[in-house]
């Protein structure tokens, strides 16, 4: 467990830059960089992990300046996206690549690779390659290899976005759970809101290269202080009295006490939850509710706001 | 560019570049740089315009330069007419023997050039048409060579052109013509540019075929330099004329340089190649079709004039030759037994093989992210074989005692910048967040470079590797420079059978080479070879 | 030990001590190919190709030559054949490997004595003055064979021309129909071609009195077929069905012709003549020679070897083997040679255009013919 500060850190490209970037992560804390494509949210994460050196700023961890330091000889492990596993090792020398780096015993060894192979469910896999595991099974190897090295800091560059949505959850709590028992502190980047928000105790959301806001997880979702932190949440951005406002799916309902009139487009009653989109003039707001709408659609209604922030 | 590695310690990364730096120009200080000054020296740099002291010399100067320059030229438009056709007529068509042919392609440029000159004679003489000889029939040779060239970069870089760019078009309604003109034309002729000016530089330096059906009126610059070193005993002129010739060619290389600093010319052999489109049915345009068929002929004249002669020579079919090619009758010919001449090839090659792929990888390892790669790779289009031999023989004859290991210095610097150039687009390829994976992990330079960088290359080293050998066994030029009978090598044998007219032996030399070279490039070329890829 | 074998240092390691292997086994052959026997002193002779190569059995005929000259005096004789004879005396000129050179001809023996690569010995035992003097008077080679350069032709040129082409001379080829017929070596390629050239000039200069010699050059050019070498050439002429019916060749080759393929039925395919103008036969001799190079380090064992070489029992091998004059006057010549062209008839243009004289002008010589023929 360790403590991460990002002070100030800067990078440009060409006329497009990244930064400055601060924000601290205390021991034991995970943290999730959110945004759009493009925002530099990989950029962060590269940086963090050595691959590219910032401008201007500071990481420090504990303390220490590894800013300059080479990659390998940051303590920190990366997953990636395209599980990056090497495709000529099979499953046990891709987890004993690194193992064989530690200055261990090879009793050690062996009872760190029988431990993490048991804490991913990957036993049964552990002789084939790559290329004949599914996208799940790859990223519980790549998720294996990193975390055996035991790193202070394991960042995540979109790992479970090529993996298929149920799959993805149960990944999701498993990479969550090694928080708990392994004491491991994730940096997760990720453009879905919902996975964010569950993986980070703190969330930064970055928009084309500006940090919009830091909370933690529950806060920003009660407190968004601008539009757009609203808006990437999941919350309705409406104009009231010339203010900005943000409101939640819930907390909008149909109801001819409304003042903001509108036209639903299209809605759909998924088990428990009625989830419909309204045309209040050029935009289109989310409903949510527990009862079936369905009848409304296509057909002109009045919306009412139960409850709402107010932006800045 | 992004730096990747981050700078602990500002003195171990300069001193890790600076080994890098060194490691590329290693083997080109010392057999080119370090030859090529010491020979400058040697004849006395500052009396080297007295090698111009007659008016005949002048005009000889002149006369072989007009040579060098004209069939360089005119080789290269040749090869571009009819390359680059063809090479849009692969790109654009879809036809069964497509594969067959682009490795055919292949294997015709890749082919010794003893044995093209030496087939193109045999393939004249059978029909009976004797005035094969002179500029034209340089110019076809040339042609043969460099046309496949041109093929196929051009039906490479259509590879890239975007699927839905032509989709768009036809949807437009738009007709062939303009198809090609705003689309196929754009993509396609800076590669095309790019086989040009190797064409041009390749049939410059020509020395095989203006040697065997040139004649004293086609000498090129080449030509000359190796008369005057082995005719005038002159070693002033013949250094002072490679190093004009090294002036002249430096414009086209730069211009080369520049050109293919854009783009990917070689396909990569490692990467498998997938046709994402069907395309017209070929038979519809009967043009392109003969053009394809009479291309085809064209370029596989060599192969079938010599399998014909070696088997059918005597009359009728018969292995005779080759029994005949391994007794005495050889050794009173050219001076030592033919077994001793495949030991020598085969050595050679081998030798030259492991040294071209060392050097590669000795450079890949230290030097990755430099453009010193690009560079050096183009440095050796520069110096010619003849040069190259020259050079090195003069230097190295005082260290060496004998000339063999000048010939594997040779060999390796000519088949160096290819092979090179394919082990480093191959390595490109490999996911840079592997790399990242493994520093991670707390692995070391060294062992991300050979457990993981050449594991997965393993194939494309295999494959160049076949290929350095196929480039070393069928250097002529260079070899029959410095070479003593005692070293023959098979290239060199079948030039000296057929000049005591010996043509059951030129021709069972000759086919032993050429089942060699075809077998090994065509497994390195076809698509069979991708097939191993994970 | 496992991983230790599957590392990549280990098999770089395998990878090198391969390479490093092959190289030691194949320096080993070098060495094994050019000293066969260490034990007794080995004689180097540098040579051209085809010596003693055209008998009826060259492997008798070396032996007699060469091995009986081992066992006398016990030592080994190793026959080499450079790429180019005189490129390798002159760049091993510090070093040199050989101990004798066998096959240097007139036109060359200037430049290679200018060169420092000969060393000088007297032996003038049964050879004609003219030979001596035509070679080298100062004795850096000792003439062992000679010959003179001629225009081998067909017999149906022969009919052809009505019988002219036995007398016929330069002048007469200026004619495109014989000039097509003509097949030449380069004189910067070959020694045949070079010796043709000298003929040609010494002809021009001192029979005619014409300094333009270039100009038959220049007629020649578009019609005439220039070979490298003068087996191509020669080998080129005797291929059935060739269109060209002449040849540069030597005038002894009526002589090979008849005993191999005319014995029979004493006709002939082809014959040879020198230059014929005013009822005279003028020739240019080639005369090969045999000389000691310059630093061998054994000098005695060469000296030896030349006497040996220039005795009758070896001398008498020349003219069937070679197809050449033995330089020994004392030889007789065997039947075929009434055949070959009676020296004693011909007016050697070697007395015209001397040595000195060659040596000064080769160079300016071939550029201008290599410019002539670009």
């Amino acid at each position: 467990m360790a403590k991460l500060e990002l002070i100030g850190i800067t990078k440009k490209y060409g006329n497009w830059k990244v930064g400055p970037v601060s924000v601290t992560l205390n021991e034991g804390e995970s943290l999730t960089i959110l945004g759009p494509t493009g925002s530099g949210k990989s950029t962060l994460l590269k940086i963090i992990a050595g691959i590219e050196i910032p401008d201007d700023g500071k990481i420090l961890v504990n303390g220490k300046d590894i800013t300059n330091l080479p990659i390998s000889e940051r303590d920190i492990g990366m997953i990636f996206q395209d599980y990056s596993l090497f495709p000529h090792l099979t499953v046990k020398e891709n987890i004993y690549f690194g193992i064989d780096n530690l200055q261990l015993s090879n009793n050690k060894k062996e009872s760190l690779f029988n431990k993490i192979i048991k804490a991913l469910h990957i036993e049964k896999l552990i002789n084939k390659y790559p290329h004949q595991l599914s996208g799940g099974e790859k990223q519980r190897v790549a998720i294996a290899r990193s975390v055996v090295m035991k790193p202070s800091f394991l960042l995540c560059d979109e790992p479970l976005s090529s993996v298929d949505s149920r799959t993805r959850e149960e990944l999701r709590s498993e990479l969550k759970s090694l928080q708990y028992t392994d004491h491991i502190q994730m940096v997760y980047v990720t453009h879905d809101h919902l996975e964010g928000m569950f993986m980070g105790d703190k969330i930064m959301i970055i928009n084309d290269g500006k940090v919009e806001q830091v909370s933690s997880s529950e806060d920003i979702y009660i407190h968004p202080k601008t539009p757009f932190v609203a808006w990437f949440v999941g919350l309705n951005v409406l104009n009231l009295d010339n203010k900005k406002i943000a409101v939640d799916p819930l907390d909008l309902e149909i109801s001819d006490e409304g003042i903001i009139e509108g036209h639903v487009i299209s809605g759909r009653y998924i088990y428990n939850t009625w989830i419909g989109y309204v045309k209040v003039g050029s935009q289109i707001i989310k409903l949510q509710s527990y009862s079936d709408q369905s009848g409304y659609i296509n057909k002109d209604v009045k919306i009412k706001i139960k409850k709402y922030i107010e932006l800045q | 560019m992004v730096r990747t590695m981050a700078i602990s310690n500002e003195l171990k990364w300069k001193l890790f570049k600076g080994l890098g730096i060194l490691a590329v120009l290693l083997p080109f200080i010392l057999f080119l740089f370090v030859p090529l000054i010491y020979s400058i020296w040697y004849i006395n740099p500052f009396y080297m315009y007295t090698f111009f002291n007659t008016q005949y010399k002048i005009k000889i100067f002149e006369f072989s330069l007009e040579n060098s320059m004209m069939q360089g030229l005119l080789s290269a438009l040749c090869s571009f007419a009819i390359g680059y056709p063809v090479g849009i007529i692969i790109g654009l068509y879809q036809f069964k023997f497509k594969n067959v042919l682009l490795t055919l392609s292949y294997i015709a440029f890749f082919m010794p050039s003893i044995l093209m000159v030496f087939a193109f004679i045999e393939f004249f003489y059978l029909l009976h048409f004797y005035n094969f000889f002179g500029l034209y029939g340089i110019i076809l040779v040339n042609t043969a060579f460099n046309a496949p060239l041109i093929a196929i970069f051009t039906s490479s870089s259509t590879d890239h052109i975007p699927v839905s760019l032509i989709y768009s078009a036809k949807l437009l309604k738009a007709n062939i013509i303009k198809i090609f003109r705003k689309i196929y034309f754009p993509y396609t002729y800076e590669s095309a540019l790019i086989g040009f000016i190797l064409a041009f530089i390749y049939s410059f330096m020509g020395f095989t075929a203006p040697l065997m059906i040139g004649g004293t009126s086609n000498y090129t610059m080449e030509i000359w330099i190796y008369i005057l070193y082995k005719s005038f005993f002159d070693v002033k002129g013949a250094v002072t004329v490679a190093l004009l010739q090294i002036l002249i060619l430096i414009i086209p290389v730069v211009i080369y340089f520049v050109l293919s600093s854009k783009s990917m010319y070689l396909s990569n052999l490692s990467r498998k190649k997938e046709k994402l489109y069907s395309k017209r049915d070929y038979k519809k345009s009967l043009g392109a079709y003969v053009l394809v068929s009479l291309y085809t002929l064209f370029i596989s004249i060599p192969f079938f004039t010599i399998l014909y002669y070696t088997l059918f020579g005597s009359g009728k079919l018969s292995f005779s030759p080759f029994l005949t090619l391994f007794s005495n009758i050889t050794t009173y010919k050219i001076g030592i037994p033919y077994i001793n001449v495949i030991i020598n090839s085969l050595f050679f090659s081998s030798i030259a093989m492991f040294l071209s792929i060392g050097i590669s990888l000795i450079v890949l390892y230290f030097a990755e992210e430099l453009t010193w790669i690009k560079i050096s790779i183009v440095l050796p289009l520069i110096v010619s074989p003849i040069v190259l031999a020259l050079v090195n023989y003069m230097f190295y004859i005082n260290i060496f005692t004998n000339v063999w290991p000048i010939i594997v210095i040779a060999q390796t610097m000519v088949s160096l910048p290819i092979v090179s150039r394919l082990i480093d687009n191959s390595i490109k390829m490999v996911p840079k967040n592997l790399e990242y994976s493994a520093m991670l992990l707390h692995t070391r330079r060294s062992d991300i470079f050979f457990k993981i960088k050449l594991p997965i290359i393993k194939y494309t080293l295999i494959l160049s590797s076949m290929l350095s050998f196929v480039m070393a066994l069928g250097e002529f030029g260079a070899t029959f420079f410095i070479f003593t009978p005692l070293f023959t090598t098979i290239p060199v044998s079948i030039y000296e059978f057929q000049s005591l007219r010996d043509f059951t032996l030129a021709y069972s030399s000759a086919s032993i080479l050429f089942v060699i070279t075809f077998v090994i490039l065509y497994i390195v070329f076809s698509k069979e070879a991708y097939k191993w890829q994970s | 030990m496992d991983k230790i074998v599957k590392g990549w240092k280990f098999k770089v390691l395998v990878v090198v001590a391969i390479v490093v292997l092959a190289t030691v086994f194949y320096e080993g052959y070098v060495l094994y190919a050019q000293n066969q026997k260490s034990s007794k002193a080995t004689l180097v002779i540098y040579t051209y190709g085809s010596l003693f190569n055209y008998g009826a059995n060259p492997n008798e005929t070396k032996n007699i030559v060469f091995g009986t000259f081992e066992k006398k005096y016990n030592v080994n004789i190793d026959i080499e054949y450079p790429n180019n004879i005189m490129q390798a005396l002159e760049s091993q000129k510090s070093n040199p490997q050989a101990d004798i050179v066998i096959g240097l001809t007139n036109v060359e023996a200037p430049t290679a004595i200018e060169k420092g690569l000969l060393d000088p010995y007297n032996y003038t035992n049964d050879i004609p003055s003219f030979l001596i003097n035509g070679l080298s008077n100062n004795h850096y080679l000792t003439p062992y064979e000679y010959s003179y350069l001629a225009i081998d032709y067909t017999m149906s040129f022969y009919n052809q021309t009505k019988g002219n082409v036995s007398h016929s001379n330069f002048l007469n080829f200026l004619n495109s129909t014989w000039a097509k017929n003509l097949i030449l070596e380069s004189p910067l390629t070959d020694t045949t071609g070079l010796n043709f050239l000298m003929w040609q000039i010494a002809f021009y200069e001192y029979v005619l009195h014409n300094n333009n010699w270039l100009s038959w050059w220049k007629s020649i050019k578009n019609y005439a077929l220039i070979e490298n070498d003068w087996s191509t050439a020669f080998n080129l002429f005797t291929t059935t069905n060739n269109p060209q019916q002449l040849v540069s060749s030597y005038s002894t080759d009526p002589a090979y012709e008849i005993y191999n393929n005319g014995a029979m039925n004493g006709t002939f395919s082809y014959n040879s003549t020198l230059s014929y103008y005013n009822n005279t036969y003028y020739g240019w001799e080639t005369i090969f020679g045999i000389g000691i190079v310059h630093g061998s380090s054994h000098l005695l064992l060469d000296e030896e070897f030349i006497n040996w070489f220039l005795s009758g029992t070896v001398q008498s091998q020349i003219p069937l083997n070679e197809w050449e004059y033995p330089a020994n006057n004392t030889v007789t010549l065997p039947p075929a040679y009434k055949y070959a062209v009676n020296p004693s008839n011909v007016v050697p243009l070697n007395n015209y255009l001397t040595q000195q004289q060659i040596y000064s002008n080769m160079t300016s010589w071939l550029e201008q013919w290599q410019l002539a023929m670009s």
